[in-house]
């Protein structure tokens, strides 16, 4: 219903909206800078603090992965809830829903390979600190957790949960626990597509505990507390380079 | 080179849709707005992603996805509903030969575990984007312009704008293919099929008159759309891409 009161306005935009597009390149001499996918949001922050990211990610190295996720956190970077649709090789994949609760995940997902799949996952370390959805915009997100005023140096997220081991976040949607270590380097003023900014730079050095080993992935984010990622790049066997390259403010 | 790296068998749309009054005493006014993503895979999978906001207050801001086949039965899909600026609710839905269910946690309700019971596929689903009323408007039966057609939907949510649950809810509306036409819209010029949702049953409260246009190129994108009665909100697409 529309109807105004004599003390509110009839419209009510206490959140603000802001769109960005990732350009997935690759950084391999033999395909240098050539373009292999990319990756549109819309994030909503309500006017408590808290969050929701919207995006459609397309990875076009064969087998393509399409991946559409939306992801929200509260004032506190904290997980609430996520979904998660994946198609691999233009074949469905797999679409689960994630729900964050106090002491437990659970996870209510069917996949092409696992079937119908009820997961529940108790925290080891209080409540869940972040979540991987494997959406580049959101691997920014989880630096969100790191001290920024204790300068740069090396802390670790204890307890993260993911939705897929694989570096690509091609199987699944289904819950891997994982520990994280977050390098903070410094801040610079950097730009990409999309503008200049002052950016925080992060690393995420070699990560052992997947099935497979992650190579080191250098990220910068902006330095406005949003922790919008600018740019990164996945070194190793991958060579893989993001950035920002539209970004846009459309409401609030 | 490009062909032996990459696979891209999928085509993708993008659309934005402008909320707006038809009130007298707020003729135009930009009332809210929606953003959409199309997917449309090769054995013709439709998947759409679309972030809509209401400004009328309460607000209301949705992210929804659905996916459905090549015959439009839907497949699975997603709606995570603000209202007011606060968190309503959260759920996943997913549709088998013979049931849906739902997995949800609203504010109101907590969590919800729903199954749903029908014959054969199913017969379709509204998360209440307004993209997705161009979608709804595929069960229609072209073949018959002019007759008023009554189907089975299940919903996300039985109030007009979306604003509960989410969870499965049915309802039954009656729709009248009115014809084909041109039309200029926003976004640009489109043949177009003309769609009346004459009623709809299963609804707390009446549906006022919703008229709907969508392409006639098969993807039911929603052109422009006007809901008569105490709602008097129209709808049009003022942007549509190719690609991201």
């Amino acid at each position: 219903m529309t109807t105004a009161t004599s003390d509110k306005p009839i419209t009510q935009i206490e959140h603000t909206v802001v769109r960005g597009v990732i350009a997935y390149t690759s950084k391999k001499p033999e395909r240098m800078d050539q373009e292999r996918g990319r990756e549109f949001y819309t994030i909503t922050k309500y006017g408590w603090g808290g969050r929701t990211i919207g995006v459609h990610t397309e990875i076009d190295d064969r087998p393509s992965v399409m991946r559409d996720a939306t992801y929200t956190v509260d004032e506190n970077w904290m997980p609430q809830d996520c979904f998660v649709r994946l198609t691999v090789a233009d074949k469905f994949m797999g679409t689960g829903w994630f729900k964050f609760h106090a002491d437990y995940t659970e996870c209510e997902t069917f996949t092409a390979l696992e079937g119908r799949v009820s997961q529940r996952m108790n925290h080891r370390h209080g409540p869940l600190k972040s979540f991987q959805n494997h959406a580049i915009a959101c691997d920014s997100w989880h630096f969100s957790h790191y001290d920024l005023s204790k300068g740069p140096g090396q802390q670790s997220i204890d307890e993260l949960l993911l939705c897929s081991p694989d570096h690509r976040g091609a199987t699944g949607p289904m819950l891997y626990p994982l520990r994280l270590d977050m390098v903070y380097v410094g801040d610079e003023k950097i730009t990409v597509g999309a503008g200049t900014f002052d950016a925080h730079h992060f690393q995420v050095p070699t990560n052992t505990d997947l099935p497979e080993e992650h190579p080191p992935y250098e990220v910068y984010t902006t330095a406005d507390g949003d922790y919008t990622f600018l740019k990164g790049g996945v070194a190793g066997y991958m060579q893989t380079h993001y950035e920002l390259v539209e970004f846009e403010k459309t409401v609030g | 080179m490009t062909k032996e790296y990459h696979q891209r068998d999928h085509v993708t749309r993008k659309g934005r849709v402008l909320y707006t009054s038809k009130k007298s005493d707020r003729l135009d006014e930009e009332r809210g707005r929606e953003v959409w993503t199309l997917t449309r895979h090769a054995d013709g999978r439709r998947s759409l992603m679309s972030h809509g906001e209401i400004d009328d207050r309460p607000s209301v801001l949705r992210f929804v996805h659905v996916t459905a086949n090549a015959d439009w039965a839907p497949i699975d899909a997603f709606v995570r509903i603000t209202v007011g600026d606060a968190f309503r609710g959260s759920g996943w839905f997913r549709f088998a030969d013979g049931i849906a269910e739902c997995e949800t946690y609203t504010a109101l309700e907590g969590r919800v575990s729903q199954r749903f019971p029908y014959s054969g596929a199913c017969p379709g689903f509204g998360g209440h984007a307004i993209q997705n009323d161009g979608w709804v408007c595929a069960s229609v039966d072209l073949d018959k312009p002019g007759q008023p057609q009554t189907f089975t939907q299940l919903v996300s949510s039985t109030d007009h704008r979306g604003a509960t649950g989410p969870y499965i809810a049915e309802a039954r509306p009656t729709v009248i293919y009115v014809g084909d036409e041109k039309i200029e819209v926003g976004a640009g010029t489109f043949d177009a099929h003309h769609f009346q949702f004459v009623a709809v049953e299963g609804l707390p409260q009446e549906h006022p008159i919703y008229n709907v246009w969508t392409t006639t190129d098969g993807d039911y994108i929603f052109l422009k759309g006007q809901v008569d009665g105490y709602m008097q909100t129209y709808y049009e697409l003022v942007e549509l891409s190719d690609g991201l």
